[in-house]
């Protein structure tokens, strides 16, 4: 149990930490598209297009908009996540609450696989939509990374049902005198 | 629960507390109150062993079966066979 609450600690720091950084560094990244065109292109690196026309403030915004979805998901994943190792570091381990909370985890990191396939197609939309005629780009793509990050979140569904047992039998045992 | 426990009387014939039976039994007052109002499930050997060890008494003191009328049913059914 000890090593469970120390993990769980510092765990809960990690995500109490994590929860701001999505949001910051898209912002970042977006204002670095418009004020350092190069920087912020290197940054997207993954998707092959190339802008013609100088990135607009108005694009960027566009762009920063896009991610938005990706922002909430990805704070309310974090956020989950902190509640569930908040309860760990208690000692709280077999609860109703945390198998809740893991089952929220894995549909939340559902959720971000498959927006990031359609989040990624729209940038190639919204960064070329200024090219020129032959020079626009609709960028679709499922990898092993993404077929693997949505293996893994129906693992943590999978175990998330699990922890609803475990939850029945701890009930059953507290009442074993 | 058709079985039901009698430690209120024998804690009352032994003039101990529930909080003292507690103590020599290593249980908490809350776990034995669980036992004291049949919300206990089930109860280990070792628990009961020391219940008696420390009331003077043998199982069938504490522990008493009183059917229900759907435990009536099933053992007329039973009896058929």
């Amino acid at each position: 149990m000890d090593k469970i609450v120390k993990l769980s600690t510092t765990l809960k720091k990690i995500f109490a930490f994590l929860m701001f950084l999505p949001f910051l560094l898209a912002t970042g990244l977006w204002l670095c598209l418009t004020r350092f065109p190069e920087l912020g292109l290197s940054k997207l690196s993954h998707i092959p297009i190339e802008i013609v026309h100088d990135t607009k403030v108005s694009l960027a915004f566009v762009g920063f908009s896009v991610f938005l979805p990706m922002f909430v998901v990805q704070t309310y994943w974090l956020w989950q996540l902190w509640q569930l190792f908040s309860h760990y570091s208690e000692g709280k381990i077999f609860t109703p609450e945390n198998s809740v909370y893991v089952r929220r985890t894995a549909f939340a990191f559902l959720c971000i696989t498959l927006l990031s396939i359609l989040i990624d197609s729209l940038l190639t939309i919204i960064l070329a939509v200024n090219n020129d005629i032959g020079y626009r780009l609709l960028f679709l793509t499922v990898g092993i990374l993404q077929i693997s990050n949505i293996l893994t979140g129906l693992v943590l569904i999978v175990i998330a049902w699990i922890m609803d047992e475990a939850h029945r039998l701890q009930r059953e045992i507290d009442t074993v005198i | 629960m058709a079985i039901i426990t009698n430690l209120d009387v024998m804690l009352a014939k032994r003039k101990m507390s529930s909080q003292e039976l507690a103590e020599g039994i290593g249980i908490t007052v809350q776990n034995l109150s669980i036992l004291k109002t049949g919300k206990a499930r089930a109860i280990r050997f070792s628990t009961l062993e020391s219940i008696c060890k420390i009331l003077q008494c043998q199982p069938g003191d504490i522990l008493e079966y009183q059917p229900s009328s759907d435990d009536h049913h099933s053992h007329a059914k039973y009896k058929q066979y």
